[in-house]
């Protein structure tokens, strides 16, 4: 939803301060370890950094009671917008609180600016059509030669920038899947650019919707009438953010997962045995902002031999893995403190494998791996499902 | 417009702070003060005040160094725990305070399996207590407040909840206590003021000290670490949002008036058969039970059509606590009961469908885990956004009738829209032999004029339950601006002057929480 502040200021004015998006449902919680649901308010402690802090900041200014400082820029900014608090408040109120923050971001973009961490891959966008300053040339490297592609295809698989360059297996693995399942399709080629994302998310809206109109216009030239997303962020953006800010969607939009549980509903399918215990995480762009919840835990259940073993916050009342909407560029330690609560959490389970359907959480976890004494492997869900169908 | 401009009168103070806490635990910047400013009460938004600064300690020296620091200066302190008050009580009164969030104090230190008891800190919350505890077979009844509420805060805050028929209100669960006062002294109370006796007993040498915490709302010190009693719980070691608790039975009861409603709630009562029984109004199932607040709305514009099932409602919980067939004893308890009052007994799945027959799109929700982790009481808020609860407990419970006409007559002319104005729910309280009855307001904290409306609902609400017997005008959630509210009333002048007498004992500079009780 895009919300305009000055109208919304009496919804705002009515949060009732009842805390209930401070922690996950309390119907659903099991243990005290494992209760919290906001990163930004469990780090930094301070009321304001939890939604209805941010409502009260909301709040000031607009009635100009504040004016923006470094701590502003950082209660504003050092939060993933991994929409924890939403999804409570939905429970209970008609706040939106996640819709507001985003609302307080583009204006302070407009006031001051992007963050300088921001502005960095703003400009890698705007050369290199990708956040990691990658030649553009570059972005189908990881394109297997033998990978059959269809020209005339009306399925596309919009690879996005994260598994074209940091998470080449991601990426290596579609393809694979969709040619072993003997799906027809195609990819944009060098007329993919980054979906815009990062800037939507970090309030640089302006230069996000060039980013849309330029793969609009290239989906439009091909034809496409089903689009399929490896990236839980792409896909969000291309189902939610594009229309908000007018782009006209008139194809199905699919995350893998989806489109894998549609495709192994109804097609005979037979998947190898993967005897793993597996955990998986819900990407906060698939599940809270895009309501996917289902579908990667129905791929997962249709492989033999996994067992799937659930964390203690899920779905709705899943925690984030701390990367998102320009924390990892802006705050590393912050995005590598909340992958670590995460990381307990699916120690906990006991589980081999703690696995998920988005390439920027599995980055996020990769790297707080590195310093962290964990005994499961952390392997995306597409290359789950690459090694059942191989 | 709110001023925020630092006063410069102890430049100091800051870094004296800073040194305590630590830089990462303290600020000054505005946009952390500002939230700090107003909560959803009428009073704080009138007159919004941000603190100077606000400290994060994290364990009780760290209080007691504040504590010592606020008193050297004179600064007030204002102390807030979970900050679920909707009465301005963690908002300050003065400028230049000391705003001290009690977040950092957030363990659980110990649950007792042999003593039926949890030893906690300030910020756990009813939630987390009962999950914890669950799994031991263990609980303590939730308020019907949002399960995020602290622990120690709502029972200090005259707490209470739907199962106060059976175990009364949340105070009456403290076992031991450990306080800082203003002065920064420590008081142990109960059998922990003892040696190392431990927390088992709640009677300590000379008389029982905590009674004087107990509705204090932080004007007398702070409580850094509580034990608590605990009651056997036979319903699983989780809640499923989907699935009534184990060994659990919940039963609805419509009744045709209000007098065989009252009869019934304090039979009821007296069996001691269940572990939650209470009047539901019909504004919280209205208003609270639908996922959505268009089908709210839409069924209170219908409320009339819902009143023949909804008006004089009630729902019991029961448990086999000792085995299955305590819970058949009881089920039968509760429908001889409902039988002899006539009151027509429900299955609670099948009492929402009078609400479904009014709105397709009506998603019930809630009555399962409802009495043990509320969802309805936070859902009310959104009505109107401002919500303002007013408690009489009465005995005997069946004055709760002659209250209800009172009251009606009272607000007769009262400048909120009377739609919005509620009589609402009778608790029983003790087995029965008392009654809690509620009238909430909803109200617009856009409208100044319903603000104002609120504070002067609250003044006459006051005399209205003073001019009655054995009716408590003053409860807990005018707390902060009691004196306010209360002044006309000639006896409360006595108890004024003897609280004057403790807190100046306690607290010579006037630095905590001050203008929340005593004025
Ligand atoms: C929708 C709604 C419904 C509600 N329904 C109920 C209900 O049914 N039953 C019920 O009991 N309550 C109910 N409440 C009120 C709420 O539960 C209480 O107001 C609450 O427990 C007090 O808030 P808190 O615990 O968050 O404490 P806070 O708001 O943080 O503090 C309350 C007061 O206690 C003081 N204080 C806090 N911690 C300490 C401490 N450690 N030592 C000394 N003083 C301290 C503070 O200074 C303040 O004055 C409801 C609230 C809402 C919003
Ligand atoms: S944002 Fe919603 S859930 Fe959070 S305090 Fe406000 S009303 Fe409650
Ligand atoms: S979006 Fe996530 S991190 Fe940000 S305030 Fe909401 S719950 Fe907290």
């Amino acid at each position: 939803m895009t919300i305009d502040l000055d109208e919304y200021y009496k919804i705002i004015r009515n949060c009732s301060k009842c805390a209930m998006c401070r922690n996950m449902s309390p119907w659903e919680m099991q243990s005290k370890e494992f209760k919290d649901i906001c990163p930004s308010g469990t780090r930094f402690l301070f009321e304001a950094y939890f939604a209805p802090g941010k409502m009260e900041i909301a709040r000031a200014l607009l009635d100009n009671e504040i004016e923006y400082s470094d701590r502003l820029e950082h209660i504003l900014f050092a939060c993933p917008l991994c929409g924890g608090c939403q999804a409570q408040c939905e429970e209970v109120n008609i706040i939106n609180p996640l819709d507001v923050m985003q609302e307080l971001r583009k204006r302070y973009v407009e006031a001051k600016g992007p963050l300088s961490a921001h502005a960095k891959f703003a400009e890698s966008l705007k050369e290199f059509h990708n956040p990691y300053n990658e030649p553009h040339e570059n972005r189908l490297n990881w394109l297997p030669r033998d990978i059959k592609l269809n020209e005339d295809a009306k399925i596309a698989y919009f690879v996005g920038c994260t598994s074209s360059y940091r998470r080449e297996e991601i990426a290596k693995a579609t393809v694979n899947v969709l040619s072993s399942l003997g799906v027809e399709f195609n990819i944009l080629h060098s007329n993919e650019w980054c979906c815009g994302s990062p800037l939507f998310m970090t309030g640089q809206i302006d230069d996000g919707i060039e980013l849309m109109n330029h793969n609009l216009e290239a989906i439009k030239d091909k034809g496409i009438e089903t689009l399929v997303f490896s990236c839980a962020g792409c896909y969000k953006t291309f189902k939610k953010t594009y229309p908000q800010n007018g782009g006209d969607i008139n194809y199905k939009v699919y995350h893998f997962t989806e489109f894998l549980a549609d495709y192994l509903k109804n097609k005979e399918i037979k998947l190898k045995s993967f005897p793993k215990s597996i955990t998986y995480h819900d990407p906060c762009h698939l599940g809270r902002h895009s309501k996917v919840y289902e579908a990667p835990r129905e791929v997962l259940n249709q492989i033999p031999g996994i067992k799937l073993v659930e964390m203690e916050r899920i779905k709705e009342n899943a925690w984030c893995c701390g990367a998102g909407a320009g924390v990892s560029s802006a705050y590393k330690d912050f995005a590598y403190w909340t992958a670590t609560q995460r990381l307990n959490e699916a120690e906990s389970t006991g589980a081999e494998i703690l696995t998920t359907s988005c390439p920027f959480c599995i980055t996020n976890f990769l790297e707080t791996s590195k310093t962290s004494n964990i005994s499961f492997e952390i392997i995306p869900l597409i290359k789950i499902i690459e090694e059942a169908i191989k | 417009m709110i001023d925020l401009s630092l006063s410069d009168k102890h430049p100091e103070l800051y870094s004296k702070l800073e040194r305590i806490v630590g830089n990462e635990y303290i600020s000054d910047d505005p946009s952390i003060r500002i939230v700090h400013s107003r909560d959803q009460s009428p009073f704080a938004n009138l007159k919004p005040i941000p603190p100077e600064y606000v400290v994060l300690p994290e364990n009780t020296k760290q209080i007691q160094e504040i504590l010592k620091l606020s008193n050297e200066y004179k600064v007030p302190i204002v102390i807030q725990n979970t900050g679920v008050n909707v009465a301005g009580c963690c908002v300050p009164s003065n400028t230049g305070s000391i705003l001290m969030h009690l977040r950092r104090l957030n363990q659980i230190i110990e649950i007792d399996n042999l003593n039926m008891s949890a030893t906690i800190q300030p910020y756990v919350s009813y939630a987390e207590l009962q999950v914890e505890t669950m799994k031991k077979g263990l609980w303590l009844p939730s308020p019907a407040a949002p399960s995020t509420v602290g622990v120690i805060s709502n029972m200090l805050y005259c707490g209470m909840s739907w199962c106060m028929a059976k175990y009364g209100y949340e105070r009456r669960s403290i076992i031991c206590m450990t306080w800082v006062t203003p002065k920064g002294e420590i008081i142990k109370t109960g059998s922990s003021a003892v040696g190392n006796l431990g927390n088992f007993w709640w009677n300590g040498p000379g008389p029982d000290l905590k009674g004087i915490l107990i509705g204090a709302v932080g004007e007398l010190g702070i409580c850094t670490e509580m034990t608590v009693k605990l009651y056997p719980w036979v319903g699983g070691s989780r809640l499923k949002p989907d699935e009534l608790a184990e060994n659990t039975k919940m039963l609805a009861i419509s009744f045709s008036s209000g007098e065989r409603m009252l009869k019934a709630l304090q039979e009821l009562s007296r069996a001691d058969i269940a572990i939650a029984v209470t009047n539901m109004p019909i504004a919280w199932s209205i208003l609270g039970m639908p996922k959505s607040l268009e089908t709210s709305k839409m069924l209170w514009e219908r409320r009339k059509q819902l009143e023949p099932i909804l008006k004089n409602f009630v729902l019991v919980c029961i448990q086999g606590i000792t085995s299955e067939k305590q819970l058949e004893y009881g089920e039968k308890v509760v429908r001889q009961i409902a039988k002899e009052s006539r009151g027509m007994v429900i299955d609670p799945e099948t009492m929402s469908s009078p609400m479904a027959q009014l709105a397709p799109d009506f998603q019930p929700e809630g009555n399962r885990a409802e009495f043990f982790r509320a969802k309805i009481s936070p859902r009310i808020m959104r009505f109107k956004g401002g919500f303002m609860p007013a408690f009489f407990p009465q005995e005997p419970i069946e004055k709760a009738l002659k209250s209800e006409e009172l009251m009606e007559n009272t607000l007769k002319d009262f400048p909120i829209h009377p739609q919005d104005l509620y009589s609402s729910c009778i608790v029983p309280v003790d087995m029965g032999h008392f009654g809690l009855h509620e009238f909430d307001v909803f109200y617009d904290q856009n409208s100044p004029e319903e603000l104002e409306a609120c504070l002067d609902f609250a003044g006459k609400i006051q005399k209205l339950a003073h001019s009655q017997e054995n009716t408590w005008p003053p409860h807990n959630e005018w707390k902060s601006y009691h004196w306010d509210v209360v002044k006309d009333i000639p006896e409360f002048k006595i108890h004024k002057s003897i609280t004057e007498k403790i807190k100046n004992q306690f607290d010579p500079n006037r630095i905590m929480n001050p203008g929340k009780w005593l004025k």
